[in-house]
């Protein structure tokens, strides 16, 4: 997502500028939320919940996978494997409660985030 | 951004370092450290858990095992050989020139100090894993009066070192201390 218009990208460190020739990755995320796209002035705190969305979609994928290392999907033992991951693994308590936490906030942010684009003014200047 | 910062625009603090330069710093510091308090429990989860962790170590109760006897017991799915030495056992293993053994070790470095009559070890050949006789009332102890394998006549003396036979190194010793006179704990 790079406008001709925005601010060009231009690391100054020589690292900087090997890093862009090998992995322009910098400048994807300069390019996509730092100076390089330019948002309107009138954006208010309504708009951070479309990245918060994307935030809690990572949480979930990455304490998902996390979650079905340990759990077992077999109703003999399925009981068993999550109270294993409640009480045993490392972390695992906190893992689970993010992850069913996550979900609840996930659709708080998703709401938010399409109201924000349905409703006909949120306090946006017009 | 708002506005374009120059060298010419810049509050130039005394010492040359920027306002903006320390507030950079401090954000990203900032952010650092909660990156690493969210990434420590997702690599800490890969770390053996508490049940895992349990039967790691195990406390035996030694309180009946009279002097001269030995019992056999298991840990981590290996034998264990616990051994109450008497007296003339352990003047038997510290007469022996250290020096002359295949493995040099002495009864005090394979034993608790103060506690040289408690012989813990594995149960577990070090030539090819068979379980050596010598523990059981009865059996075998071999040439040394210690402990002797069938399998291909490895001779162990009273301190468990290796003295004849195949066997390239002494019993293995675990780790152990003793959370009492009677409780032992391995592991």
């Amino acid at each position: 997502m790079s406008f001709p218009w925005a601010k060009e990208y231009t690391p100054t460190t020589d690292f900087g500028q090997w890093m862009d020739k090998q992995l322009p990755l910098p400048r994807f995320v300069y390019n996509s939320v730092g100076a390089g796209y330019p948002a309107p002035r009138n954006l208010n705190y309504m708009w951070n919940f479309g990245s918060m969305a994307g935030l809690f979609l990572v949480i979930q994928i990455v304490t998902g996978i996390i979650l079905a290392m340990h759990y077992a999907a077999n109703a003999g033992v399925a009981f068993d494997s999550v109270e294993h991951i409640m009480r045993d693994v490392n972390s695992g308590w906190m893992i689970r409660y993010a992850h069913a936490n996550g979900a609840s906030f996930f659709f708080i942010a998703i709401y938010l985030h399409i109201g924000r684009g349905h409703a006909k003014c949120c306090g946006c200047s017009a | 951004m708002a506005t374009v910062e120059t060298a010419d625009t810049a509050v130039a603090e005394e010492s040359g370092v920027r306002r903006r330069d320390f507030i950079n710093i401090a954000a990203v510091s900032f952010a650092g450290a909660g990156a690493v308090a969210t990434v420590f429990p997702l690599v800490n989860q890969m770390n053996p858990s508490a049940d895992v962790l349990a039967l790691s170590s195990i406390e035996v109760d030694i309180s009946a095992i009279e002097t001269g006897q030995s019992i056999k017991t298991s840990w981590r799915k290996q034998p264990i050989f616990i051994r109450n030495l008497t007296e003339a056992e352990i003047a038997e293993a510290n007469a022996v020139d250290v020096a002359g053994l295949r493995d040099p070790e002495t009864l005090a470095e394979r034993t608790t100090a103060g506690k040289e009559n408690w012989l813990i070890t594995l149960g577990v050949c070090t030539h090819l894993g068979c379980v050596p006789l010598g523990a059981a009332q009865g059996e075998i102890k071999g040439e040394f009066g210690g402990y002797f394998c069938p399998c291909h006549g490895s001779h162990y003396d009273t301190a468990a070192r290796i003295r004849k036979g195949p066997a390239p190194t002494n019993l293995v010793v675990p780790e152990h201390e003793f959370l009492s006179d009677t409780v032992v704990k391995i592991g």
